[in-house]
This record gives structure tokens, C-alpha cells and sequence, in this order.
């Protein structure tokens, strides 16, 4: 009777002392997923003390580095997604059907953000071109990839808020701008939206998971090959034929369900999910690459970059630079914070062909500024 | 440190209830105070050492003036005046001598003298520092009303001032409520369980309600310029809400911290938003600080004996210095001033008038007052509240695409805004006393399960990871 009494207090008791038994929790837990910039423990310094700068510090680092933070997260992230429908994400927006989206590639499709005008196109167009004139002078080549934006071919999904924000009578958007004005110049281009659109429904796979803001990685190696048969039959390189193909598997990998992991739940995500499977007719040639874009351009690293096609591929990806050599099968993986920093132009030099990647949510930011760059600190030697 | 911080609940907390109880069970003489009071100073000093240290002063320097004041026969008015002077003294200068030295210098300069500079001190202000003056106030003035001997033991006095749960956000408590607690005090097991439920409840209130309010009201009122009505008014309600959940939560978190300590603390918000007036909405808001000033300020000026007009200016008096005290800006006072002005109207006439009209008419006019002295209160300037009162009548229709605002329209959002109307209403807590009576154990498991997920919605509050590092 005594220890009733008191039953309610020591459950809450145990609550507090959550952090004491949280870590086995932790261990059962799969780790949290994403971007995370996890705080330093900080240095004890009076004038901190004195100010009380110091203990917001020890206080942030104590709810970072809290034991069984990671089960209270997945609860938290579980809980509103589950019970409350609505993404624990703040980047991550849920839509019709548990389609997840991205906000700034809403934003985009649904025009919330100006699209990139016709002038900006055009004057991408022909920073590309001047580009171009320079890899020809060195006997190099260039080729634009450009990607799609999973709002083009989910409108459908978006949440109701964001199609509300959008404007009701589409204009002329970024990609058909940067098409147009890329349609007059004899710049080498492949076009993965309209890739897409004519291909739709030949494999099992869809072309974007729900729970996915890329696309799938069969389409991503699909759209990879269609783009290595153009380059085949465009570049002077007797290039591999790649076939792709697809198998169910039970789990996701990587980028398939990249936001339903940034939402750090506890159950699984519930869709059928597929591996690209890739056969290879070898060419006699192989040529050095240099391959740079955002995420979207992973399939041409998964599937031309690191199988080997190339006698040596760069890849830069946002902020990753992978380099494979298929004589040595030597890999090397860093992270760049500038292309000053890592020489670019040496790099350039190094290659035979060059690709840029962009997707049409991008365009007005393509190449990270790598054009800039190589229009100021290279020329043909 | 806040409450609702994991270092509160998961560190300060645990560690100060078994420290706390290991002196209650097993220490001697003071031992449990002096436990409680060494938490109270870390509590504290976790927002700045420095700050500590005035209250360690301000604790002594209270301590001899309350038995100075105690002492005296025949100067007793002069020992008073004095101990309110040096309180009121460390209050202005750090919490006002900012904005009086800014109207100071603007009235100078619309006499003519532009070139007329003065440097505005840059003071850190002392967290907490308005609710802990009043209550070494009310001490001071309780001991010259012989309503409280005064303390002789620093330890007792520092213990009243510093305790943590309703140190930095009240409610205001009197000395003459805990004096005899501080002295001897037990909990009971059924304080120890009303206790863990007001905090839960509190808690839940503040992770859960304001915070969410909080969100859309920023984005609401961070809007610069023109915006649709429809949204002005959902930022106006998510802001009332936010307001009130907030400030009361903290209090519902006191409230139950005291109980676990053996402390009973007076209530501090008795349902507001189902006033019918402004003068009852000010029996219901923080009844602590309206409490307080008529009990210090508004009787001791002769109240509403004195004819009808002095009546007034005592009431406008009492407004402006509410206003002044929720902060040193001019949005603050106009704020203190507006109810002020009608709670003078009602005096005047307007309640009559009301008394006569259907309750749910009275309610959507104390509402509406209270709204928009809302809008003077969370408006950043003057000008700003003045926008966002335009706002409030307009139509923008094309301004309604607003993807910030509309995001946060969300299924969670719409759940928690139901649950904290409904808590404005007497629906929800009649509900949850019938739960705790009937099922007393379920309702128990209930709040349980409620606080792991409030810790849980807490601790994710500001986690939302990106899916890679941009360029």
C-alpha cells in the first residue's frame, strides 16, 4: 500500500533518470541519419562562466551527446509521423499518399521562388559554350546531364499547402528556359527529363519512391546508360555498352528512401524497392573523366564512374570528391571546401571528358560555380 | 536554464531530488533548505555567474533591512523607504536605464538639441530580476505591516528569494505564503503525486502547445509588411495561445515543483480566456503580479476610496507600471496603458453595459480587447503593431501564397491548435479530473506516456538533419 502511494512519483523518477538506461536503448536503435553538426564539449573559461556562455555550451552539448537521444528522437520522429501524419523534418515536407518532398524542390516546381529567367539561361549557355571552345582547344570534350526534379512527375503528391502557395497558372520554368536556350548551340546535351517522360513505366521500379526526394537508383542507372549510348555514339570514344536491369529487394538502399531517413523513424519505410542490376558489352576504349553535379549525378558514378568504364573517373559531388582508377582499382574519397583548394584545373587537364551535371531545381546555381572558376584559372596548355 | 531544456529535466532535476531527499531522510536541522537553496544557486548560476552574485548581495542587504525595519519604532516609514529605494534602485538600473536614457535622449533632442549624445548603457539584465524584486518587495513592506516577522537567517530569506521553481518566471510568491513552509514542511505522498502532475502537465503545456503556437505566430508576425487578415488572425490567435501556455505552463511548473518540495505555491491563471471583462480577465492573468500591485501599489494609493477620478489615475497608474514591468519598451507600456484604459471604461459604464448583454457576447469582446493588446505586446516596434493591426482588416488575397506560413498549416499543427482551444474551454480539464477520478492509474499511465513523448518532442525540437552537405 505504502510503495502505491508512491508508484506514480518513482515512474516519473524513472523517466528523469532516462539517460542512465537510454544508452541501451541507443544500442538497439540504428544510428540517426543525415546531416548533423554535432557540438564540441566546451572549454571551461571564467569570463564563459561568468556570462553563462559556457553553460549554454555544456548545456547543448549535454542534449547532443545525451544517452538515449537517439530512441527519444526516433520516438519523437515515430509519434508525429505516424499518429500527427506530418514529417518530424523541417526540410522535409509529406504530400498525398506519404509522398515526401523536399520544400525547396516544391518551391521550385510550384514557382514560390522566381524560376531562372531566359537571360540567366542564356548566359549560362554561353559561359558553357565558351567552356566547350576551351575542352575542344585541348582536344577534350564536354557534355551537360541534366536531371529531374520529382515534383515534375509527382505534382499530383505535393501537399495541398504547397500547391496553394503556388502560383495557379504556371509561367515558362527554369529547365524549359535553359532548354531553350540550349537547343541553337552545338553543346552536347542530354536530357534525363524527357529521358524520363518517353521511357515511364519499362521497368518495375517507379522513377521516384515516395519515400525518395532522387530518383530511383534503377532509373538513375537507366537514364546513365541511355546518356553512355548517346556519348558512344557522340564522342569520338569506342565507348562500353551498359544494359540495365532491375531485382525487388526488401530493404532500401542509399538515396531510394534519403528523406523517409532524414525523418529518423522507427519503423521501415513500406514500399517495394529495387536494385539496377548492370551488364557491360566492353569498348576498346577508355577515356579519363571528370564528372561534377549535385546528388542527382550518383548514377553516374554508380554506374559508368566505379564499375570501371573509364580508365579514371573524378567525381565531384557537392562537397565529395571520389576518384577511382580502374588500372589500379585504386579509390580515394575526400571532402573539398573549394575547387582553389583542390586544383581543379589539374584536373580538367588530367580529363578526356568532361560532364556537368545539372537538375532542374539547380539550374540557376549549375556547376557550383566551376564554370566561374575554370573561366578565370584555366586555358588549354 | 529553462524547464523545458534536457539539462532541466534529464540532469538539474534528478539530481536535485535526491540530493533533496537524501537531506530530508537522512540530514539534521536545515539540511533539506540547505540543499534546495545550493540547487536554487545552481540553477541560477547556469544563466551567468555574474547574476548570482547580486542576488547573493541583494539577499543580504534585504536580510539587514527587513530586521532593520523590524527593529525600528519610530523610523520605520524611513527604514522602509530605503529598502524599497536600494530594491527598486538595482531594478531600474538594470532593467530600465537603457529605455529611460533613450527617452531622455529623444526628448532632448526634439527640444533642439541634435548634437546632444549620451551613451546608452548596455546592461546585461539579470534573468529573472522582475519577479525577484517584487517578492524582496513585498518581504520588505509585509515586515513594516507586521504581517511577517522578519528573517534572521540568510538561509531562510536566501531560500525564499532564489528558489528555483519560480525563479525566473514566477509566480510571484509573498513571503508571508512560504514562511512557515520554509520553517517546517513535509510532503505527502499526495503532494508528491498532485506535484509530479501540475509539472507534467505544465511541461506538456510548454513543449507541446507553445511551443507549436510559437512557431506560427513567429512566422505570422515576422511578416514585414502587408498580409492577408486570414493570417493576421491565426497569428493573433496562435500568439494568445502561445502567450498564455507559456506563462502558465511555467507556473503550472512551479506550482508542482513546490508541492514536490513541500512548498504550496497560490494559483496564477484561472482560465483567462473565459473572462467576460477586463476587469475579470485581470482576476484571472497572472493574478500573482495583479495581486501584487493592488496589494502594494493600487490600495496603498487610496484605491477606489478616494472619488471616482483618483480612482482612475491610480488605475492608469497601476496599468502603466504593469506594463513597464513585462518590459522596458514603449509597446510594453501602451500595452499596460490599453487594458488600463478599459478597465476605466468598464468602470465608467462599459461594465454595466455588459452586464447586460449574452455571456458569449461579453467573452467575444474581452477577447478582442485582450487580442489586440496582444498585438501591441508581441509587436517588435510601434509602427510594426500598427502594420500588423492594418493587416487585420485587410484583404491580400495574393499575399496568401505564403509558402512560410502555409507549410506550418500542417496535421500536427491543426491537432495541437484544437487541443489548445479546447484547453482555454472547461471542456478539457473537466475531462481529465473525470479521467482521474474514475481511472486514477490509467490517468496516471496517461501522463506518464504524455511527458516520455513531450521529452521526446523536446529533445527533437531543433533536430532536422539535412540530406547532405551543400557545396
Amino acid at each position: 500500500m505504502h510503495c502505491k502511494k508512491y508508484l506514480f512519483f518513482m515512474l516519473f523518477f524513472l523517466i528523469l533518470l532516462f539517460p542512465l538506461y537510454g544508452g541501451v536503448l541507443d544500442y538497439f536503435c540504428p544510428p540517426l541519419k543525415g546531416v548533423i553538426v554535432q557540438e564540441q564539449a566546451p572549454q571551461f573559461t571564467l569570463s564563459g562562466a561568468l556570462d553563462g556562455s559556457y553553460q549554454t555550451d555544456a548545456g547543448t552539448f549535454f542534449e547532443q551527446s545525451m544517452p538515449g537521444k537517439n530512441a527519444l528522437l526516433r520516438l519523437r520522429g515515430e509519434t508525429i509521423y505516424s499518429l500527427l501524419r506530418t514529417s518530424p523534418n523541417n526540410y522535409v515536407l509529406r504530400g498525398k499518399d506519404d509522398y515526401l518532398f523536399e520544400i525547396e524542390y516544391l518551391q521550385d516546381y510550384f514557382q514560390m521562388t522566381p524560376p531562372v529567367s531566359r537571360e540567366k539561361t542564356d548566359a549560362l549557355s554561353v559561359q558553357l559554350q565558351n567552356l566547350q571552345k576551351k575542352l575542344t582547344q585541348a582536344g577534350k570534350e564536354l557534355y551537360i546531364y541534366i536531371t529531374p526534379s520529382k515534383t515534375r512527375f509527382f505534382p499530383d503528391k505535393a501537399p495541398r499547402t504547397s500547391v496553394l502557395a503556388g502560383k495557379k497558372t504556371r509561367d515558362t520554368d527554369s529547365y524549359e528556359n535553359l532548354l531553350a536556350s540550349l537547343k541553337n548551340t552545338d553543346l552536347q546535351v542530354f536530357d534525363g527529363v524527357s529521358y524520363l517522360q518517353q521511357n515511364e513505366g519499362t521497368m518495375q521500379s517507379p522513377l521516384f519512391y515516395a519515400s525518395g526526394i532522387h530518383w530511383s537508383r534503377v532509373w538513375a542507372a537507366k537514364a546513365t546508360a541511355a546518356f553512355n549510348e548517346y556519348m558512344r555514339q557522340t564522342s569520338g570514344y569506342d565507348l562500353a555498352q551498359v544494359t540495365v536491369g532491375e531485382v525487388p529487394t526488401e530493404k532500401p538502399t542509399a538515396q531510394d528512401a534519403d528523406l523517409y531517413d532524414m525523418c529518423n523513424l522507427i519503423s521501415a519505410p513500406k514500399e517495394q524497392y529495387y536494385d539496377p542490376t548492370l551488364s557491360f558489352t566492353p569498348g576498346s576504349e577508355q577515356p579519363k573523366v571528370l564528372i561534377q553535379g549535385g546528388s542527382f549525378s550518383f548514377g553516374l558514378w554508380n554506374t559508368l564512374g566505379y564499375t570501371g568504364e573509364f580508365a579514371k573517373t573524378d567525381y565531384l559531388e557537392n562537397t565529395l570528391h571520389q576518384s577511382y582508377t580502374a588500372e589500379t582499382q585504386e579509390f580515394t574519397n575526400q571532402t573539398i571546401t573549394s575547387f582553389d583548394d583542390m586544383k581543379l584545373e589539374q584536373y580538367v587537364e588530367d580529363a578526356d571528358i568532361v560532364i556537368l551535371e545539372v537538375n532542374e531545381m539547380r539550374i540557376g546555381e549549375m556547376s557550383f560555380g566551376l564554370l566561374d572558376y575554370l573561366e578565370q584559372n584555366w586555358s588549354p596548355s | 536554464m529553462v524547464f523545458s531544456s534536457a539539462v532541466f529535466v534529464f540532469a538539474f532535476l534528478p539530481f536535485t531530488l535526491i540530493l533533496y531527499y537524501l537531506c530530508a531522510k537522512f540530514g539534521k536541522g536545515q539540511a533539506k533548505n540547505i540543499a534546495l537553496y545550493a540547487c536554487s544557486l545552481l540553477f541560477y548560476a547556469w544563466g551567468g555567474v555574474q547574476y548570482f552574485v547580486l542576488l547573493l548581495i541583494l539577499t543580504a542587504c534585504n536580510l539587514v533591512f527587513g530586521r532593520v525595519i523590524d527593529a525600528a519604532d519610530k523610523h520605520r516609514k524611513a527604514a522602509l523607504g530605503a529598502g524599497v529605494l536600494f530594491d527598486v534602485g538595482v531594478l531600474i538600473y538594470f532593467k530600465y536605464s537603457g529605455f529611460f536614457t533613450d527617452i531622455l535622449l529623444g526628448c532632448v533632442h526634439a527640444l533642439g538639441f541634435a548634437q546632444f549624445t549620451l551613451d546608452v548603457p548596455k546592461i546585461p539584465l539579470p534573468i529573472g530580476i522582475s519577479f525577484f524584486s517584487f517578492q524582496i518587495l513585498s518581504y520588505l513592506v509585509d515586515v513594516y505591516r507586521k504581517t511577517v516577522p522578519a528573517q534572521k537567517s540568510y538561509l531562510k530569506l536566501g531560500l525564499y528569494i532564489m528558489m528555483f521553481p519560480q525563479l525566473i518566471a514566477g509566480p510571484i510568491v509573498r513571503y508571508s505564503t512560504v514562511a512557515e513552509e520554509i520553517d517546517r514542511r513535509v510532503t505527502t505522498p499526495a503532494m508528491l503525486t498532485d506535484g509530479v502532475t501540475r509539472f507534467i502537465i505544465g511541461f506538456c503545456k510548454k513543449v507541446l502547445l507553445a511551443n507549436s503556437m510559437g512557431m506560427m505566430a513567429d512566422a505570422v508576425f515576422g511578416i514585414k509588411g502587408d498580409a492577408p487578415a486570414l493570417y493576421a488572425w491565426l497569428g493573433l490567435v496562435c500568439y494568445a495561445l502561445q502567450i498564455f501556455y507559456d506563462f502558465s505552463a511555467y507556473s503550472d511548473m512551479a506550482i508542482g515543483l513546490g508541492l514536490i518540495f513541500g512548498f504550496h505555491f497560490n494559483e496564477n491563471f484561472l482560465a483567462p480566456y473565459r473572462s467576460m471583462s477586463i476587469r475579470e480577465f485581470w482576476r484571472r492573468w497572472h493574478v500573482s503580479l495583479s495581486s501584487w500591485f493592488r496589494d502594494y501599489v493600487y490600495i496603498p494609493l487610496g484605491g477606489s476610496r478616494k472619488g471616482e477620478w483618483n480612482t482612475y489615475r491610480n488605475l492608469l497608474l497601476v496599468f502603466f507600471l504593469t506594463g513597464l514591468w513585462h518590459g522596458a519598451s514603449v509597446n510594453f507600456v501602451l500595452w499596460g496603458l490599453f487594458h488600463g484604459l478599459f478597465i476605466i471604461l468598464e468602470r465608467a459604464g462599459l461594465g454595466k453595459l455588459l452586464d447586460r448583454i449574452p455571456k458569449c457576447v461579453r467573452r467575444i469582446y474581452t477577447l478582442l480587447v485582450v487580442g489586440i493588446g496582444w498585438v501591441l505586446f508581441r509587436a517588435d516596434t510601434l509602427p510594426l503593431a500598427v502594420q500588423y493591426l492594418k493587416n487585420m482588416c485587410s484583404v491580400h488575397a495574393n499575399l496568401l501564397r505564403n509558402i512560410d506560413i502555409l507549410r506550418l498549416i500542417t496535421p500536427e499543427f491543426v491537432f495541437f491548435l484544437i487541443i489548445a482551444l479546447l484547453g482555454c474551454t472547461p471542456f478539457l480539464a473537466r475531462g481529465m479530473q473525470k479521467l482521474s477520478r474514475k481511472t486514477p492509474y490509467v490517468y496516471q499511465l496517461c501522463l506518464l506516456a504524455v511527458f516520455l513523448f513531450a521529452a521526446a518532442y523536446m529533445m527533437g525540437a531543433g533536430f532536422n538533419p539535412f540530406i547532405y552537405f551543400r557545396f
